[in-house]
């Protein structure tokens, strides 16, 4: 068995192609997906809103609303910078002019005495840019305070002859305080970088399925030549998914070294734990390639499932952008049983439960698992490969 | 036409590759765009996202904060304890959680009293999901709701607690008048089918990359190449027939692509109805990126790979192509300036560009433009292709 394993190690190491296929994609894309969102964090900041305002008498007549527009759009209007950016034109034609190059959010416009804002059609999309909720919120916001104090103005129109009062009503004190609910706060482009590791296990799938395919007799000749030996199933099978396993881990450290050192990506200081999980999925995919191998079509059929399962799984572990990660949680919101199912959603989820959460719950769930699919899979594959006849009478 | 016959029989013998690549990947697409809400841009609709309040206070000052913030959000309930709230947060289900800590309101209307000039008021605390785009919406709202407060408890300072929520909540029922400006350049609501016409170029990349560098690698290297030498069809009839069969597979490709964007879960459909013309541009430039990635496929069989290799080539490229092109995520936005600079030197991203131009409305000459770029990549590529392959024949 030593000997097998051995051999079959070095075998796999050898075999240039897969190598090339497995260690080189998953390294240019973790170094593709690194350089094109490290900065993706960013993305969520708010940016300074364009916006138009209709400056004309109308305007200069609304008590207060001049100086909120002047207040959003100053260096100090939030802790990133100014929320707006304001153009001001005389007219609403000119605004709607201005409108048309399509740069803009909307335009400001005071009538009948009354703000109004007008947002532009192709600005609409109000799930993934809170622009234009932002404006409104403020201006319904100038609306409440211009309303209150009207009605105050009315009711007691004497107090506002004390200067104080009139201070007490202006000052502007800070309600909300962002607090983080995690010792490591998670970042969108952190969980690109789970989702390419979660790519590369299930790549590695190639090879177990090169290695059981070179004791199948049906396969290869070499597969014919092994199983003519007199040694059974069982003893070639169990040092050879042994190797496929082993090599399969070490092309996946290499491929965790390189993203944890050469970019300085942060496991949350829990580095050891993810090479536990990538053993263990490791683990997992070597027992579904060695199913895989069992199915009675070519070669170029398996390591196509292979490639096309390696798609599928990873689109719902995230690894297609905001659209994909979106319907992964939802997904694993309404069905968790079907992300738990999934491998790569699973070896996705343990590496964020690792970084995110305090305790290991979630961690060993999704561990738990993997663990459960590397069983099902690893006797799904032993049922297949003992009930195969090759050349019997 | 024995050379065009050999070609579709090679092609046939990919039946395999034809569905992972082709089918797979556009019923990955289908499911993926199908997942995404379209949205609406003739009307302006108050966006609410979920919001989970956590009440530790239950004084009249926190359900007033509570029934505020559940009328302009969907209100969603979080267990109080650590765990609860990182998982509600981790897992986007409540994406904005607020906590309201305990004597928030007595805490709050005292600091309004002792000075009303400047009050220190107790903070509200937030969590917000790192991919939460409107936080501070969220925070502009319920900053809104204390301002109107701290206005009706300081102005009508002699009224009891309730009435002055009371002023407090039917002030903050004001809300501005929202019109909507539709510019004269046609806005287009097909967000969908446009993502689609996007999303196409990764199976067409992979697809078209493994299936024409297969047939021109068993037809160019090997036994195979022997043979034709000494068959009496003459070198130029022979590529001109096996192009031929690429050109049959690229259309096919293509065709299926296209004619998968009609389903009901896309939207095609519509976009082709109301909107023919750009349906019809949209095709069209589909087709000339599906010959671009047939000039890949042509140039990687000159290398005289073996099979795995070049289908590893097509999977690692399409997957690049179409991460750097932005097709996952609608654009290229989110990227900084330095990668879309690379991406410049890509067909995919001309490609992409081209559809978000006919997306965004700009005139069609922009659409041509890309494509026309899209166009100069193929060229350069098939002649990149013959370069190599003289060079092989040479040696």
């Amino acid at each position: 068995m030593l000997t097998t394993f051995v051999t079959t190690t070095k075998t796999l190491l050898r075999r240039r192609d897969v190598l090339l296929w497995a260690v080189a994609f998953p390294l240019v894309l973790a170094t593709l997906i690194h350089t094109m969102l490290g900065g993706l964090d960013e993305h969520y900041q708010l940016e300074p809103i364009d916006i138009v305002v209709v400056d004309d008498a109308s305007y200069a007549e609304a008590d207060g609303l001049s100086d909120l527009v002047s207040a959003m759009a100053a260096d100090d209007a939030t802790d990133a910078g100014p929320l707006f950016s304001v153009t001001y034109v005389d007219s609403q034609s000119e605004a709607e002019q201005t409108l048309a190059a399509g740069s803009y959010y909307g335009y400001i416009q005071v009538v009948d005495g009354e703000p109004v804002y007008t947002a532009d059609s192709r600005k609409l999309e109000l799930n993934s840019d809170p622009s234009q909720n932002i404006v409104k919120i403020l201006l319904d916001r100038y609306q409440v305070d211009y309303e209150l104090v009207a009605a105050m103005i009315q009711d007691n129109p004497q107090r506002f002859a004390n200067a104080d009062f009139i201070a007490q009503l202006t000052s502007d004190p800070d309600y909300i305080e962002r607090v983080s609910i995690s010792e490591n706060p998670a970042s969108d482009s952190l969980l690109y970088m789970f989702s390419v590791l979660a790519f590369s296990v299930i790549m590695m799938t190639t090879f177990s399925l090169s290695a059981i395919e070179a004791i199948q007799p049906r396969s290869s000749a070499l597969g014919a030549r092994r199983s003519s030996a007199g040694q059974s199933k069982l003893r070639l099978l169990f040092p050879t998914l042994g190797a496929a396993w082993l090599v399969g881990l070490l092309v996946l450290l290499v491929t965790f070294i390189y993203i944890r050192f050469g970019f300085g990506v942060s496991f949350g200081g829990k580095d050891l734990q993810v090479v536990a999980t990538l053993a263990v999925g490791s683990l997992t995919v070597t027992f579904l390639g060695a199913l895989i191998s069992t199915f009675p079509v070519a070669h170029s059929i398996k390591s196509g499932t292979i490639a096309m399962l390696s798609c599928v799984l990873s689109l719902f572990a995230g690894l297609y952008g905001p659209f994909a990660q979106s319907l992964g949680d939802s997904v694993a919101n309404n069905y968790p049983i079907l992300a738990k199912a999934n491998p790569a959603r699973a070896i996705t989820d343990a590496l964020f439960s690792l970084y995110y959460y305090d305790g290991y719950t979630r961690f060993f769930e999704c561990i738990t698992a993997l663990l459960i699919l590397a069983v099902i899979f690893f006797f799904l594959s032993v049922f297949s490969l003992r009930r195969q006849r090759y050349a019997s009478l | 036409m024995p050379a065009f016959r050999l070609a579709l029989k090679l092609i046939s013998r990919k039946r395999t590759f034809i569905a992972l690549y082709i089918i797979g990947l556009t019923a990955l697409g289908l499911v993926l765009v199908g997942s995404v809400e379209n949205p609406t841009f003739d009307h302006f609709e108050e966006n609410k996202p979920d919001v989970a309040v956590i009440d530790r206070d239950h004084s009249e000052v926190s359900a007033a904060l509570t029934s505020y913030l559940g009328e302009h959000t969907v209100p969603v309930t979080v267990a109080d304890e650590r765990e609860a709230i990182q998982e509600a947060s981790a897992r986007n289900v409540a994406p904005y959680i607020v906590i309201i800590p305990e004597h928030y309101g007595d805490d709050l209307l005292a600091a309004f009293a002792a000075d009303p000039a400047e009050p220190q008021v107790p903070q509200l605390e937030t969590v917000i999901n790192y991919r939460f785009f409107n936080g501070y919406y969220l925070d502009a709202l319920t900053d809104g709701y204390l301002a109107a407060l701290r206005l009706a408890v300081t102005g009508y300072s002699d009224l009891p607690l309730a009435d002055q929520l009371a002023k407090a909540d039917a002030a903050a029922a004001q809300s501005v008048d929202i019109e909507v400006y539709h510019a004269d350049v046609e806005t287009n609501a097909y967000a969908n089918p446009m993502f689609y016409f996007q999303w196409l170029a990764y199976p067409l990349t992979a697809a078209l990359m493994v299936l024409v560098s297969g047939v021109f690698s068993t037809v160019l290297h090997g036994e195979v190449r022997r043979r034709n030498l000494a068959s009496p069809l003459s070198s130029q009839k022979l590529s001109s027939q096996v192009a031929l069969g690429t050109m049959a597979l690229v259309l096919i490709s293509w065709a299926i692509v296209v004619a998968a964007g009609l389903l009901p879960m896309v939207g095609g459909f519509e976009l082709l109805l109301n909107q023919p013309a750009n349906f019809a541009i949209l095709s069209l430039g589909g087709l000339v990126y599906a010959m671009v990635c047939a000039a890949i496929g042509f140039l990687v069989s000159q290398f005289g790979l073996r099979p795995q290799a070049e289908n590893g080539i097509a999977n690692i490229v399409s997957l690049s192509f179409a991460f750097l092109s932005g097709v996952f995520m609608g654009g290229t936005a989110m990227f900084s300036e330095g990668v879309v600079a690379v991406a410049h030197f890509i067909p995919t991203y001309w490609y992409s560009e081209a559809v978000l131009a006919i997306q965004q409305g700009e005139p069609l000459g922009t659409f041509w433009g890309y494509t026309g770029i899209v166009a100069l990549f193929g060229v350069a590529f098939y002649c990149t292709a013959l370069l190599v392959g003289r060079l092989r024949v040479k040696r």
